[in-house]
């Protein structure tokens, strides 16, 4: 495949995405247990159901993991569901947070 | 907003389903039957269903499928192939020695319900146990089976039952519906909203895609240990060994460029980084289309020469998200605080 | 099924006597407060509980109870070895589960067998269950049977992380949606007869869900089928029931799944009585939830009345019609009540309880070993995962899970029996373990040591229940019948296999149960596994002559209850796993024998 060409802030913005993506993915395999290989979970696979067929007691285990592998902390109500349907929303979540959602001081922990 | 779009986002909606055909397995062999037509993993238990697809030869997905666990017999809901030529296709696709009981359902139909208040059209209807029906779970009724699955990111069920038994049904469902501020839909409108929320759609799979290209990989038993052949297997191991380049997505689009986007082929840069797959004015949202792109740019925020931008679907908010069957009322609906249908567009 | 009921002992929210409770209940009182013993801050706004007043432990607390139920019994000179302790409890004290049953017994003097049910929050219930079938078999002439829970801050984070909590005092079948947790001792003193009894045993329905970890079959199918199998067991029909003592949570979830069933397996009955949620006064005592409960409703019952459901206002839409409101006990002449209970990991049991004795006569059914499986795994051995694998959804499954199950379809294989079709409501297993799955454990202290109570691990959690592989293993092969888990250090799995059998043959609720002994290793240098065995009424192979429950070091008494000095005898070697051993290599006639520091037991198995 040719080289596409592109500008530093895309190419920095696709970096960021595609980083984000493998820790979404390594999180969703090492902490939710979902039973495929990282590579194949897909950007706009649904979470819930059917999708990784995540459950109800899935749902408050991956607001910690996500809270635990990005740093995060989410206020009482400040993320609907709308946030946790795809691998893709999880992404945008995680890389720009709505307003009640508070960056950890990293403790050894890189954020 | 047009009536039929307003029933299925906001209120309840109903159609007959005759697009979808009814593929019965039975038998000793049905299991393995199963695992060879469809490439999920399908670990399912007793009155469980699961989404997966029909393949073909060249890992290409043809249809639709959601799979009904029946005790160990199972009941395929099927869209893109129909008839003889569903038959056809499990007939050449069944490996020697295989042969579960098949049948096509032809004295079944099914009848759809789409809505964030479908639960409560469901219940009254045909019982309150409905509203305890959990998704992609089926209850059994008299004359058939209810499913809840939904296409368009709503509360969605479908009733297969005998055709006589369905058609009795009809004057129940229509009453019942319009006492929900709903009515009868189209299948287009169904198509629409089932295309805001990004969901696969068998009437636009474009030539020489596999799932992986879908991103339907999660549809594939990808336990690679087992001993499996499901029709596509060899294209998709193939695919994967030269690598996966392109990745369905979806896109909005400023409502003045929507013409170019429908040109078909998509640039970044000046350079061809995708094709449109569909295009469609959204009342909700304006123009939005799908695409194959490149993988290297296909990720949300990326914006197109054309003046679309990549987008994670659903590009809607369901209102079906923020109601609780156990907890809400269509009467008392006005004291839900819905979020905008879509994001942003009230702020 | 004639047992008389004839003592009852609690530590309550309510107090710290049977008096008590009735007092309270009487003049309108309710248990729920802050909870003081430990920090609730991480749980705000949750901070409420149906809190013990009394120091101590859940032990002490049951000594208590046991010795007040004795008291009010006043049963005349007994042999202490004729007096057996069934108890029930998810987490007992420090994870020492059968120190329950031994401080009972010590309590009352009873040198009899003592069996520990573990099914959470069917604990009690299902130990009251099991104690009348031994007084009814002769294995013991009084019975002692109950639960006891106290309630620690890791209890409560896993609720609290489940989502299942209210920030405001629970309201059964109310507007209020969540439960507020509780704890306590209830225990009865059962006996053939008395002379004031305060009920009759008529009979009970163990069922399991076989549907999900935590939340119930949301039309109620466990509960539909242990009502079924309770009213087949007493021999009553729907319209003899006159008061439901619901298991009633105050979650949306239970309430609605537990009326959609009890309206399932009564009918239209349902709408004609009182159905009482007691949970309001006392919490959710979990292992002890079922006795006290039943507490609720007999001491309502003894004066003519039946106890209200707080909070329960207008009530949920379709709720039961007479959930009693109101804030005291309302007249009403109750002669035959069903008291329910489920537990997570999807256990279900229904009590029949009548005000004069049953004059039902019971049949038995022979009862035949129509397959075993095995899977161990050597000390210093690696687990093998490959041998764990089946074509079921494995996921959030701990490796007690997978040897259960494993184990269970080698038997089931073994048998050459397919559980499906209307087979699978008449299809069930029981479970005999020491402890429960390390790894689950050691990932919940993991999350709670990582990210505190107030995120700790909600899926490990779950798994904490010493039912909950058997609860596993019904829900992926779809096993709906009667379950249960008992606990015994040494002969989990031939206790098991006994009542298993013992069921099968005194009840026609089920047509299957495999008996099963699991043991998850501690460490690499302990040996783990587990053994399963098929029990059917299908005539084939070799038949269950008799079991015998007897106390500690009594074996020859089991032994010789069974009446059988020829047959060949084999001693089970101690272990959960290993006490099945004998049963599972048996190819002729053989009588099994084992003991432990709490029971002892006989199994006679005979060609047929």
């Amino acid at each position: 495949m040719s080289e596409i060409e592109m500008d530093d802030a895309l190419r920095a913005h696709l970096a960021a995405r595609e980083e984000a993506l493998g820790r979404v993915r390594r999180m969703l395999v090492e902490r939710l247990h979902v039973p495929l290989p990282p590579e194949r979970i897909d950007l706009d696979a649904p979470l819930f159901g059917t999708g990784l067929g995540l459950d109800s007691v899935d749902a408050v285990e991956l607001v910690v993991a996500i809270e635990a592998e990005f740093a995060l902390q989410f206020s009482e109500g400040a993320v609907g569901p709308t946030a946790f349907r795809t691998v893709h929303s999880v992404v945008e979540l995680v890389l720009d947070p709505p307003e009640g959602v508070s960056r950890v001081e990293p403790e050894g922990v890189e954020a | 907003m047009s009536p039929d779009y307003q029933a299925i986002r906001e209120a309840v909606a109903w159609r007959r389903a005759p697009e979808l055909a009814l593929l019965s397995l039975r038998g000793d062999d049905a299991r393995d039957a199963l695992l060879h037509l469809c490439p999920s993993r399908l670990l399912l238990r007793d009155a469980q269903v699961e989404e997966s697809l029909l393949l073909d030869a060249d890992g290409r997905p043809i249809a639709d499928v959601l799979v009904c666990a029946d005790d160990e017999d199972y009941l395929l809901i099927v869209e893109g192939l129909g008839g003889d030529a569903l038959l056809a296709h499990v007939e050449a696709s069944l490996p020697a020695g295989c042969a579960p009981e098949v049948a096509l359902e032809g004295g079944r139909a099914v009848l759809s319900m789409h809505g964030p208040w479908a639960w409560d059209l469901v219940s009254r209807v045909l019982g309150d146990d409905m509203m305890a029906l959990p998704y992609l779970s089926l209850f059994r009724i008299d004359h058939g089976i209810c499913v809840r699955a939904g296409k368009t990111g709503e509360f969605g069920y479908d009733v297969v039952m005998e055709r006589e038994a369905l058609e009795a049904l009809v004057p129940q469902v229509e009453a019942a519906a319009a006492a929900l501020g709903g009515r009868e839909v189209s299948a287009e409108a169904v198509g629409r909203c089932r295309f805001e929320n990004g969901f696969f759609d068998p009437a636009h799979v474009p030539a020489g895609v596999t799932p992986l290209e879908l991103q339907l990989g999660w549809r594939l038993d990808w336990r690679r240990d087992l001993e499996r052949d499901f029709v596509g297997r060899a294209a998709i191991d193939a695919r994967l060994a030269a690598g996966v380049t392109r990745r369905r997505v979806m896109l909005t689009a400023d409502a003045m460029l929507s013409g170019a986007m429908l040109s078909g082929v998509l640039h970044l840069g000046g350079q061809v980084v995708g094709e449109v797959i569909r295009a469609e004015d959204s009342e909700a949202l304006g123009p939005i289309a799908s695409a194959l792109l490149d993988v290297r740019v296909a990720h949300g925020g990326v914006r197109l020469d054309e003046g679309a931008t990549v987008a994670a679907p659903p590009l809607v908010d369901n209102r079906s998200l923020h109601v609780d069957p156990r907890r809400h009322t269509f009467e008392a609906r006005d004291e839900i605080v819905f979020p905008p249908l879509v994001r942003g567009s009230e702020a | 099924m004639s047992v008389a009921i004839v003592g009852l002992g609690a530590v309550s929210a309510l107090g710290a006597s049977v008096p008590a409770l009735r007092d309270a209940l009487f003049e309108g009182r309710h248990g729920i407060g802050p909870i003081t013993r430990f920090d609730v801050s991480p749980f705000a706004p949750v901070r409420l509980g149906g809190c013990v007043a009394l120091e101590g432990s859940c032990f002490d607390w049951a000594a208590r109870a046991a010795k007040e139920a004795w008291a009010d019994a006043a049963p005349g000179p007994v042999d202490p070895a004729r007096v057996a302790v069934v108890a029930g409890t998810t987490e007992g004290e420090a994870h020492d589960l059968v120190g329950l049953a031994d401080a009972v017994a010590e309590a009352v003097g009873a040198r009899g067998p003592r069996l520990t049910i573990s099914t959470a929050c069917t604990s009690s219930a299902n130990a009251i269950g099991l104690g009348a079938d031994l007084l009814e078999r002769g294995d013991a002439d009084l019975v002692v049977a109950g639960g006891a829970e106290r309630l620690f801050a890791e209890m409560l984070a896993g609720f609290f992380r489940l989502g299942v909590l209210a920030a405001e005092p629970c309201a059964p079948f109310g507007e209020t949606r969540g439960t507020t947790l509780g704890e306590g001792a209830g225990f009865v003193v059962l006996a053939r007869e008395g002379a004031r009894p305060w009920a009759h045993l008529h009979g009970y329905g163990l069922a399991s869900d076989a549907w999900h970890e935590t939340s119930p079959e949301p039309r109620g199918g466990g509960i539909a089928r242990a009502t079924r199998g309770a009213l087949a067991d007493a021999g009553w029909a729907p319209g003899d029931v006159d008061h439901v003592n619901a298991h009633a949570t105050g979650t949306a979830a239970n309430d609605d799944a537990e009326h959609r069933g009890l309206r399932a397996a009564l009918g239209d009955r349902v709408d004609a009585i009182p159905i009482t949620g007691s949970k309001g006064h006392l919490g959710h005592a979990q292992g002890a939830a079922g006795v006290l409960e039943l507490f609720a409703s007999l001491v309502a019952a003894r004066e003519g009345a039946v106890p209200p459901t707080l909070r329960v206002g207008a009530g949920r839409p379709g709720g039961p019609a007479d959930p009693v409101r109101g804030e005291r006990p309302r007249p009403h002449r109750v002669s035959r009540l069903l008291a329910s209970s489920s537990a997570f990991g999807g256990a279900n049991v229904m009590l029949a309880v009548g005000d004069a004795p049953s004059a039902r006569e019971r049949g038995l059914r022979p009862v035949y070993v129509a397959g075993r499986g095995r899977v161990a795994f050597a000390a210093g051995a690696p687990r093998d995962e490959d041998r764990l694998r089946a074509d079921v959804d494995l996921r959030q499954t701990d490796p007690a899970s997978r040897l259960a199950l494993a184990a269970t379809r080698a038997a089931l294989d073994d048998a050459g029996v397919r559980v499906r079709g209307a087979l699978r409501d008449r299809a069930g297993i029981f479970c005999g373990a020491d402890h429960v799955s390390p790894a689950s454990s050691a990932a919940f202290q993991a999350s709670v040591e990582d990210l505190g109570l107030a995120k700790a691990s909600a899926p490990a959690f779950a798994r904490l229940v010493l039912h909950a592989p058997g609860g596993a293993v019904a829900r992926l092969l779809s096993l709906r019948g009667p379950t249960t888990t008992l606990c015994d250090p040494a002969l989990g799995g031939l206790l098991a296999f006994a009542y298993a059998a013992d069921h099968l043959a005194r009840r026609d609720d089920a047509d299957l149960l495999v008996a099963c002994g699991w043991r998850e290793r501690r460490s690499d240098a302990e040996a783990e596994g587990a053994s399963a065995l098929v029990l059917t009424t299908d005539p084939g192979g070799l038949r269950v002559a008799g079991v015998a429950f007897a106390g500690p070091g009594r074996v020859e008494e089991a032994a010789r209850a069974l009446g059988d000095a020829s047959t060949p005898r084999v001693a089970a070697s101690p272990g959960c796993v290993e006490s099945l051993g004998p049963l599972v290599e048996a190819r002729g006639s053989v009588l099994v024998v084992g003991s432990s520091p709490q029971a002892s037991c006989a199994v006679l198995l005979r060609e047929s």
